[in-house]
């Protein structure tokens, strides 16, 4: 038995069977993890002692039959903008380079009830800013499809570590993009569910109305278990959804024949042509299992990346001006005064992308600009939800692929933000309506890297997401293909 | 012609509290931030007169909790992170 290969649901039911422990399964994963994650750098850092001491616990309550969670000793990785108690979570920034947060998020206090098992923290963009992992302050992550290629961004780590085989399940957070993309180009299931479905409560903020926590993993039931055990309102966060049916495995191998899926001609047209012929494939495995797929439109989609950056921007640059290297954080030497002193924790701290995206917001914000820019984008918001909830009074769900292009090689995009931004066009209309959506892989470019399948549904509409995602993975997964390639990282 | 110069950046970094005394620094943030905005004037095209501003994704309004006290972080574990800290309390360079 390869301990790394097992599923979730796996892992927990070998667990409960007592046919392992959890200590094994732990010390395996972190075996791996110090064997390979030189090459992948997925990890910011692991959480090694701890975690064996909580195992070894756990194989006491094993023994005892007092197993209790619903990840009974599951490992899990974090991406490193969640914050975890007492573990250091820096966002991969100089700034919070030795911050220790004093509670835990939301959804950590959920997993640590279930008594899953924490072995790190992820690496990411900067403050969750950027699609490739290189704005990491700390180190790149790898794609471990192929090491020449970035992971995506900005939940690379996370999505890096869940293909390598270094955990089977790991939590990212999604603003424009940031779940779905890595695993999309790592050959994994990401989820960014519906805004207000899972409490923000300790997800360090970048733009508050954009942001969702989701789940990635290696095949579309675990993807649903972790996102029903993450899922609920809390009251430190009045933006999360009161609470409501989150049993998203329930229903999910329903027959989808009937069901009617619509694919927007703008999403094919922004596409290079081994995308577009993944996703007329995936339009065929639908018919055949009794979808009905029409194409339809979303006229305003050309102009969502403006209004997103224009958005996300402002709201960075409201959320950042905390930082301000009194309370935590990095605090630069030598100031004599308090301004002088916020201005080079600032200059020092902050990393190139992130200082340019607080500058276009500030800049967005300031008078003069703001009905211009601010207003004008918050307006085509609208507009763009207006045509997608058109879609929805006739459809179940809109397909499509989930990035323009397969991953593509470290440095090839570094120094040209505004290319990378473009590459967002497919992903930030879930963001910017709050409607929630799903990568799954739904094949391999000529390169060998995996191209990802988007499926979006309407507010609160997860469980549909599922049935279809877990369908179409029944004609179409890469499990062998992951099983084949952790024997390579290994 | 774009509507950011390296006043403007410097401007806005001073607005941010953000030290730009590198001018060759001002210089490519202000290249990199024009190409960014120039592209944001896509939007201009677009007629926005009858749609209105979506600040927001859900409609949720007074979401209270109950009145009820709770824990609160102790003062010690607050100030846990702050580099300079006296008596019990922040310690900041002069204000002015």
């Amino acid at each position: 038995m390869n301990i790394h290969e097992l599923t979730v649901e796996e892992l927990y039911g070998k667990i409960q069977a007592k046919e392992i422990k959890p200590s094994e399964v732990v010390k395996a994963l972190f075996d791996r993890i110090e064997a390979s994650d030189d090459t992948i750098g997925s990890f910011l850092f692991v959480n090694k002692e701890a975690a064996m001491q909580q195992a070894e616990k756990l194989d006491q309550l094993q023994q005892e039959d007092k197993m209790t969670g619903a990840l009974f000793g599951v490992p899990m990785g974090i991406k490193d903008n969640i914050c975890t108690k007492d573990i250091l979570t820096t966002c991969a920034s100089r700034m919070l380079e030795d911050f220790n947060p004093v509670y835990d998020a939301t959804v950590m206090e959920k997993l640590n009830e279930d008594n899953a098992v924490l072995m790190g923290k992820q690496n990411m963009d900067e403050f969750a800013m950027g699609g490739s992992t290189e704005n990491s302050y700390f180190k790149i992550t790898r794609n471990p499809w192929d090491q020449k290629a970035v992971p995506g961004g900005s939940s690379g780590g996370s999505a890096a570590a869940v293909a390598a085989g270094f955990v089977p399940f790991s939590l990212g957070s999604d603003t424009g993009g940031s779940v779905r993309q890595p695993a999309a180009f790592c050959g994994v299931v990401g989820m960014k569910p519906t805004y207000g479905r899972v409490s923000r409560y300790g997800l360090v903020a970048f733009a508050s109305s954009l942001d969702q926590i989701g789940p990635i993993t290696r095949n579309v039931r675990d993807n649903a278990k972790i996102l029903g055990h993450i899922s609920g309102s809390h009251t430190k966060d009045a933006t999360s959804a009161p609470s409501m049916d989150n049993d998203f495995l329930e229903g999910i191998d329903k027959d989808i024949s009937g069901m009617k899926i619509a694919v927007p001609k703008e999403f094919m047209e922004s596409v290079d042509s081994e995308v577009s012929d993944s996703v007329k494939k995936a339009v065929e495995t639908f018919k055949s299992m009794g979808a009905t797929v029409e194409e339809v439109s979303i006229p305003h989609t050309k102009y969502v990346v403006s209004a997103y950056y224009l958005i996300a921007s402002s709201e960075a640059s409201s959320n950042l001006a905390r930082f301000d290297g009194i309370r935590y954080g990095y605090k630069a030497e030598g100031a004599e005064t308090l301004e002088e002193h916020y201005k080079k924790t600032r200059a020092e701290g902050f990393g190139d992308e992130v200082k340019r995206r607080i500058l276009l917001g500030t800049f967005v914000l300031s008078s003069g600009h703001y009905d211009q820019h601010y207003i004008r984008a918050q307006k085509l918001r609208s507009i763009i939800e207006d045509e997608m909830k058109g879609i929805f009074k006739e459809y179940d769900l809109i397909i499509g692929p989930t990035t323009p292009t397969a991953a593509y090689d470290l440095g090839e995009k570094a120094d040209n933000q505004l290319k990378m931004y473009k590459d967002d066009i497919l992903t930030v209309p879930a963001n910017l309506t709050g409607m929630p959506a799903l990568s799954i892989p739904s094949g391999l470019a000529s390169s060998g890297r995996p191209i990802g399948l988007q499926l979006i549904g309407d507010h609160f509409d997860e469980k549909k997401i599922y049935n279809a995602a877990y369908k179409f993975e029944t004609q179409y997964n890469l499990h062998e293909e992951l099983k084949q390639l952790q024997m390579e990282v290994q | 012609m774009s509507e950011i110069n390296v006043d403007t950046v410097k401007h806005v970094a001073n607005l941010a509290r953000i030290e730009m005394q590198d001018e060759k620094a001002a210089e490519a943030l202000t290249e990199e931030l024009s190409k960014i905005v120039d592209y944001a004037h896509l939007l201009d095209e677009v007629d926005l007169s009858s749609a209105e501003p979506m600040f927001h994704a859900l409609d949720l309004t007074n979401i209270l909790r109950e009145d009820v006290a709770g824990e609160p972080l102790s003062q010690e574990e607050a100030m846990r992170n702050a580099k300079s800290v006296e008596d019990g309390q922040f310690k900041v360079p002069k204000m002015l």
